[in-house]
């Protein structure tokens, strides 16, 4: 087990609806962005790093999910890349040809979109609820970015608790 | 960090590793004949009958005599020799569906097509460029794949759409100068140019001629086209030749294969032009 320290979890009573919104927003605009840009997946993960950016300060809760939906689109994008550039090679450049790899690898494809497709959908669901959902491996580390104790962000839904209390202002007199 | 996050990354690469593995295992798994349906066949030639298909071929072959757009050279002996070879090679095809009618063009051009329905037209400048009966035997059993394996007409479905193609079958012949045009002019896809090499080389070997003569054809048209660009045409319209050189050198033959030269002069035919 690891000696780091992470934060305290917040329940989904603790989250305002705004925290919830933004951070269901981090799955739902990933899938807009994934459909305006096919055939070409790069405008999803460009969309998804200006969304982790801009949001990220909103709080943990966003801070996690808004790098889950980040980070968990990357080997998918990866796979797509690979597929598109496959498919050009072979009906347009004529450099390839079908074969029984090129098929492993597109119903591979269809079969990793499709999962990834259901998990960030339910994972939407369930952040619009306050509920965490942990992918593999990108959930573990997404949890590790936003709720370390060493983590030193400043989220603004914490910024009246880090400011330190000088007494500036004393009475006149005692 | 946690060690169980690297472990669930090593985790998850294994289980999508192992599901392409046996995607790739589960296509090997098919028999040939699903695989060829479900994946690697064109849908295209599906479309048409062979009926249809021999009914164009006549349409578009009409075309060609009444618009004079190609003259068909008269020659006995040349018609004889081309016979002879080609008829050494179709006695190998079982089960075809087509009567092979090969006819030469009174054309200097390097080149070889096909059109729906059997019809082969080799130009008189490939027998020219020829040096061995062998090496037609070749190129019209590389056109004899394309024929077999249904890609001239699927060709001509992918380029002109179904409606069409039927409604020339109809008896609208307004658009068979474009169509002609098409058979001449594109190309086949990389994959059928590989099939047809595929039938080739397998079709020779059953005829008892050397598939070495497509490495031999190809090696003179590669020595050629370094001196004249004119022969360039047939390089553009296949694959690569050193590729097609190699296939034909590397295939194996079945054992005890002994290659007969067919018995013909090539020089009196190279006269006889």
């Amino acid at each position: 087990m690891s000696s780091e320290k992470y934060v305290k979890l917040p329940q989904p009573h603790e989250l305002s609806e705004r925290e919830k919104e933004d951070a269901m927003g981090a799955y739902l605009m990933m899938f807009a962005a994934l459909a305006t840009s096919l055939p070409l997946p790069i405008i999803n993960l460009i969309a998804a790093t200006v969304y982790y950016y801009v949001n990220r300060k909103k709080g943990r809760f966003i801070h996690f999910h808004c790098l889950q939906s980040l980070l968990s689109q990357l080997p998918t994008t990866i796979v797509n890349w690979g597929l598109l550039y496959w498919t050009l090679q072979i009906f347009f450049f004529d450099n390839l040809e079908k074969n029984d790899w090129f098929y492993s690898y597109l119903g591979f494809a269809i079969l990793a979109n499709l999962i990834y497709f259901i998990f960030s959908i339910i994972a939407a669901m369930r952040a619009r609820k306050g509920i965490f959902m942990y992918f593999v491996f990108f959930g573990g580390y997404s949890y590790h970015r936003a709720y370390s104790a060493s983590n030193r962000l400043i989220y603004e839904n914490e910024e009246n608790q880090n400011i330190k209390t000088e007494k500036l202002n004393t009475p006149p007199f005692q | 960090m946690n060690k169980k996050i690297f472990m669930d990354l090593l985790k998850s690469i294994i289980f999508f590793g192992g599901i392409f593995v046996l995607f790739y295992f589960g296509i090997q798994l098919l028999s040939e004949e699903r695989k060829t349906s479900w994946f690697y066949s064109d849908i295209e030639s599906q479309l048409i009958s062979y009926e249809q298909e021999i009914q164009l071929g006549d349409l578009i072959a009409e075309h060609l005599i009444e618009n004079n757009k190609q003259k068909v050279i008269q020659n006995k002996f040349i018609d004889s020799v081309v016979w002879a070879v080609s008829s050494h090679l179709q006695k190998q095809i079982e089960l075809s569906e087509y009567d092979y009618e090969i006819l030469v063009l009174d054309s200097p051009q390097t080149n070889a097509f096909t059109i729906p329905g059997g019809r082969i037209y080799v130009f008189k400048g490939l027998l020219e460029f020829c040096d061995s009966a062998e090496q037609l035997a070749a190129v019209l059993a590389h056109e004899m794949g394309h024929i077999e394996k249904r890609h001239t007409v699927s060709k001509l479905v992918k380029e002109f759409g179904i409606k069409i193609i039927f409604s020339l079958l109809g008896g609208d012949t307004l658009l068979l100068g474009e169509l002609w045009e098409t058979v001449l002019s594109s190309n086949f896809d990389r994959s059928q140019e590989k099939e047809a090499d595929q039938f080739a080389l397998k079709l020779l070997e059953e005829a008892q001629i050397s598939p070495t003569a497509i490495a031999s054809f190809f090696r003179k048209l590669n020595r050629e086209n370094l001196d004249y660009n004119e022969k360039m045409e047939l390089l553009m319209t296949h694959p690569h030749n050193k590729s097609r050189i190699k296939s034909s050198l590397e295939y194996k033959t079945q054992e005890g294969f002994k290659p007969q030269l067919i018995n013909i002069d090539w020089n009196l035919v190279k006269k006889a032009l």
